[in-house]
């Protein structure tokens, strides 16, 4: 509703301009090749019926420029609306216009279609050209009625500032990525359009009319749409039965019906133009004032966000557990994220990725799998269109910004999640704070976070729900085979699209938590009871249940309440964490990819965020400190100075994670060099960084791994003392291979790696004692002493890791020699394939650096 | 036996590079249907279908796995209590087929002992095909693998494969069962023969006594 509120100001425009009329039907030829091959048969079976459905596609088309017409009028009746609460009663209008929207554009159907029925014969011929005809004629006028969208914009903000500003962020939102996505967002508004003038009549009728006569038409008309709207989600779920073998009955009889009626494509609110995700016209929505209400609560959060989330996040919290307004989501998951700052910190940088060329082993990947991404969404079905295209510049950017991580098919899920949303490169930088914040390690090679996860996910299950638990194990399901794609495409693909938006809202603040208490909540709701038990008497009858959740177990209130009052904690996850990561290091040895300090949603990334401010303003004083005789008379120096302590601070876990590396290679630095050489390594390092860190941290602040080891690099060529520099040209010489060729030399890289290193453990240990001193002084001070005290214990940890891996890196070679024992099953399997290995090999080199 | 609807229980594995045609042969043979509109396989995703062969119901499980490489470390689960594997290329990729070697190769490693089958997909259009059936016939028989091409699309000999792949693995059962047989009455003989042994001293004891 809030949604269709926010765009009124853009369709009144599009509706003076017949723009809508040529844009809707261009992505319906391109759609078109697609279904060809699964309509191909309908058309044999049914015949006549598809060539009718051809001509109603033609109707439809003629309709959307009358009522693009119709809402030119509804224009002039906003122009003059000036007062705030005339603008209120007409959002009502609006509102209570959507069930009429639907009853007329039924009776409208109907008319049409009986219409239809004696030229249907004329149209038979040329049924495709006709639309091909239509599109000519209707885009035609298109150029001349450009000017006045244009004035449509400047009468909101006189009516109401706080939507004006609101709408206006918006507007230049959708402004930026204007050229290409114009198609897909007038496709949407072509689908919105006819709400506009329904919208527009009835505020006339509700101020001179009671709403109990209202009531009676509303009631009266309903079983109209409700049984047109099951018969085009029949039509459309017939096409379902292809890719859900659970309805496969059902799928049968609504394909029967289909046959007769033929479909009528129509989105729901959500886009969706069928599948399983497809939402029935029928539920409940809020009442207006209620909608209003939230709104403007958010609205207030918004222009207040750093306050409300450091003094008031818990009222944050529970707002989002309520759900956002669909009309502020988008912007809501950027504050949420902490996206919106990467965007503004970073102006440029998307375009800059997407030009570059990207590698082309990533990209054909990608490519494969642009058009099997919500494919019955209107934004992702046609093959090239801006849906997909979008999708490709995002996850072709990500490749480029993390060459390291590459593409992962599970980003692409979340990526259109988020391109469904809000422009492409909001897009990107909200995916960049998933894959990096939210769920560290989820798709980088290996896939170790999403099994460490999963046997978490497993332990909880046995605290929350023991029943189940006990009914997975005794039939050896491991959580590997139902919750990696829960988990990793955040439940996009499993649960209905209401339920999906709920679940992001919460995660979005909360993080990684809510990901395991939805799991937990649908095991619990599937496997929870005896009665349910009963019916899974083996392994295949489980694993079909868990693959195909019966759409009982998955009510939106009741889902949402339930994971809500759910107590499994940030702290408990954490726990459980540190226990599997345990448990994996004695059953599987050493973990390729050190686990990265996941961030439990907004207000800890706020905290992390006012922690690396801290942390900047005392490391650039120990820099001054530090290097005040080399930069003394440079005064610019100075001030690049307090950059690396920035970048550095601003991720503060990473850096005392690398000090476990960093320590154990101090260990090897002292044997090979002097102890004084090593000192003037260190002192005379310190000095070149701020110039690696200018071209680096300027360019990627929000990448702490990609940056950190070219400055390394870059760093280990300025030591001027010949000793050391003598030391430092040897090293540089397989540097540069690690990266370039990917190629992994076990000597030569943690020697490379060792040259740089001791500068960034002196200063990120001062920064981090600084932090211990003012943690003191507060409660939360004290939590944040506790996490520290966990790190330097994984500090430990991962001196020792150090040691392991040298030694299994040894033994590995041995055992891959003799490829007989069950070991080298083991490690063959992680490292399946030369490529991977390389990958693992080099991600290690990176970890270590 | 007693209360199941079938007499063998199979559980197949399909493998094979992302966007082969793995999921749209699944879904073809267990529900005969074929959509434009597949989404990307997260994971691991199954059917199943009950076939008879010669008399006897066969319970298909049908496992259909992601194919992207870094989703390989998460497949060893998978690879549990399998009794076939079809490992499916593109003919229009050849890529896909070069990569058949890496595929055979994870088997290897995951399974002792199972049947494999060769799957070409998307057979359906001779301009676009680029893996020549020869070569794949060749190849199939240097490393011991039946080769079948298929069309998921036009629902061409996918019927016959999986049919040609049930007798293959419903035949290795039954082959190791015989041979189970056989073992077991080798070590009746051989207990036979132990209680002579023992029966002797019995006897020889009583005289010294």
């Amino acid at each position: 509703m809030a949604e269709i509120t926010t765009i009124t100001p853009s369709p009144p425009g599009m509706g003076e301009q017949p723009v809508p009329a040529p844009s809707s039907p261009q992505p319906l030829p391109s759609e078109t090749p697609i279904p060809k091959s699964s309509l191909y048969g309908d058309r044999a079976v049914m015949g006549n019926p598809t060539l009718q459905t051809g001509g109603r596609n033609s109707s439809s088309w003629e309709s959307t420029p009358g009522q693009n017409s119709t809402s030119s009028s509804s224009v002039g009746t906003k122009s003059t609306a000036g007062p705030p609460a005339e603008v209120l009663a007409a959002t009502q209008g609006e509102t209570n216009g959507k069930d009429d929207l639907v009853e007329q554009h039924a009776e409208s159907q109907s008319s049409e279609q009986e219409q239809q029925m004696p030229p249907s014969p004329e149209l038979n011929p040329s049924p495709n050209l006709y639309p091909n005809v239509q599109v000519s004629q209707t885009s035609s006028p298109a150029p001349p009625i450009d000017i006045p969208p244009q004035s449509t914009p400047p009468p909101l903000p006189n009516s109401n500032p706080a939507l004006s500003s609101q709408d206006s962020r918006q507007t230049e939102a959708q402004a930026v990525p204007e050229p290409e996505p114009n198609t897909p967002s007038t496709t949407m508004m072509t689908h919105e359009l006819p709400c506009t003038p329904s919208r527009a009549e009835p505020p006339a009728v509700l101020v001179h009319e009671s709403a109990g006569s209202l009531g009676l038409p509303s009631t009266y008309r309903r079983p109209a749409p409700d049984t047109l709207s099951y018969l085009e989600s029949a039509s459309l779920m017939s096409g379902t039965l292809e890719s859900l073998s659970g309805l496969g009955e059902d799928g049968s009889s609504i394909g029967s019906d289909s046959e007769i009626n033929g479909p009528v494509r129509k989105t729901d609110k959500y886009g969706f133009l069928g599948g399983a995700q497809y939402s029935e016209t029928n539920e409940a929505e809020l009442a207006v004032a209620v909608a209003r209400q939230r709104e403007m609560k958010w609205l207030d959060m918004f222009r207040n966000w750093d306050k409300w989330v450091s003094r008031r996040f818990q009222k944050v919290k529970m707002r989002c557990r309520k759900g956002i307004p669909s009309s502020l989501r988008a912007k809501a998951w950027q504050l949420l994220s902490n996206s919106q700052e990467l965007l503004d910190s970073n102006p440029g940088k998307f375009e800059e990725l997407e030009q570059e060329q990207g590698d082309p082993k990533w990209l054909d990947i990608i490519e494969k799998d642009l058009h099997r991404q919500f494919p019955f969404h209107e934004m992702f079905a046609a093959r090239g269109g801006h849906g997909q295209q979008d999708l490709y510049r995002i996850l072709k950017a990500y490749t480029v910004y993390r060459p390291d991580e590459g593409y992962c098919q599970a980003q692409a899920p979340v990526a259109a999640v988020l391109l469904m949303h809000m422009p492409a490169e909001q897009a990107f930088w909200c995916l960049v704070q998933i894959c990096e914040k939210f769920l560290p390690g989820y798709y980088s090679a290996g896939l170790e976070a999403i099994q460490l996860d999963g046997e978490i996910f497993f332990s909880l299950l046995r605290r929350v729900c023991p029943m189940a638990y006990r009914h997975l194990k005794k039939f050896k399901i491991d959580p590997i085979l139902y919750m990696t794609e829960w988990f990793m495409c955040i439940f996009s693909r499993t649960l209905p699209w209401s339920c999906v938006l709920r679940v992001w809202d919460m995660f979005f603040c909360e993080g990684v938590k809510i990901v395991f208490r939805v799991g937990l909540v649908l095991l619990k709701q599937m496997l929870g009871s005896v009665d349910k038990l009963r019916e899974l008497q083996g392994m295949y009858e489980t694993m079909d249940r868990l693959r195909n959740i019966p759409p009982e177990s998955i009510k939106e209130d009741v889902l949402v309440q339930e994971v809500i009052s759910l107590s499994v904690t940030e702290a408990l996850i954490e726990r459980e964490c540190s226990i599997q990561v345990r448990k994996w290091r004695e059953s599987r040895g050493e973990l390729t990819h050190q686990p990265v300090r996941r961030l439990h949603g907004t207000r800890a990334i706020y905290e992390q965020k006012q922690r690396a401010a801290a942390i900047s303003s005392g490391g650039s004083l120990s820099f001054l400190g530090a290097h005040v005789p080399p930069p003394g008379p440079l005064r610019a120096s100075s001030s690049l100075l307090s950059l690396p302590g920035l970048r550095k601070s601003k991720t503060p876990f990473h850096s005392q994670n690398k000090k476990g590396s960093i320590s154990g290679s101090l260990g090897q630095d002292i044997v090979p060099l002097q102890p004084l050489g090593g000192g003037t390594s260190a002192v005379a390092s310190k000095p070149p960084m701020p110039h690696a860190t200018n071209t680096g941290a300027s360019v990627r602040p929000p990448a702490p791994h990609g940056p950190s080891p070219l400055a390394t690099t870059s760093s280990t060529t300025t030591p001027p003392a010949p000793t050391a520099h003598a030391s430092t040209a040897n090293m540089l010489q397989p540097s540069p291979k690690v990266v370039s060729e990917h190629i992994t030399p076990t000597i030569p890289s943690p020697t490379a790696n060792n040259a740089p290193l001791p500068p960034c453990p002196e200063i990120t240990k001062t920064a981090v004692e600084e932090d211990g001193k003012k943690k003191k002084k507060t409660k939360e001070d004290k939590k944040r002493e506790k996490e520290e005290e966990k790190q330097k214990s994984r500090e430990k940890k991962e001196k020792e890791k150090n040691e392991k891996e040298r030694l299994k890196k040894e033994k590995e070679k041995a055992e891959k020699e003799k490829k007989k024992e069950k070991g080298s099953k083991k490690k063959d399997k992680s490292g399946a394939g030369g490529e991977t290995e390389e990958k693992n090999g080099a991600a290690a080199a990176k970890d270590l650096a | 036996m007693a209360g199941k609807d079938y007499h063998h229980l199979f559980k197949l594995l399909i493998i094979g590079d992302s966007n082969v045609g793995k999921s749209s042969l699944l879904l073809r043979f267990a529900d005969n249907s074929f959509s434009g509109s597949y989404i990307t396989t997260i994971g691991v995703d199954f059917k199943i279908r009950t076939v008879e062969i010669d008399g006897e119901r066969v319970k298909l499980q049908i496992w259909d796995t992601a194919g992207q490489e870094r989703f390989r470390t998460i497949t060893s689960t998978y690879y549990r209590n399998t009794h076939g594997v079809i490992i499916v290329y593109d003919v229009t990729n050849p890529e896909s087929f070069v990569n058949v070697k890496r595929w055979l190769n994870e088997i290897s490693q995951n399974c002792d002992n199972v049947c494999k089958i060769l799957v070409g997909n998307k057979n359906d259009d001779p301009s676009k095909k680029l893996v020549d059936t020869q070569d794949a016939m060749r190849f199939g028989e240097s490393v011991g693998v039946r080769l079948f091409e298929t069309s998921a699309k036009e629902n061409i000999n996918v019927e016959e494969m999986f049919m040609a792949f049930t007798h293959m693995v419903l035949r290795a059962k039954k082959q190791s069962q015989s041979r189970a047989e056989r073992e077991r009455e080798r070590e009746k003989d051989t207990v036979h023969i132990n209680s002579h042994r023992d029966r002797e001293r019995r006897k020889k004891g009583k005289k010294c006594c």
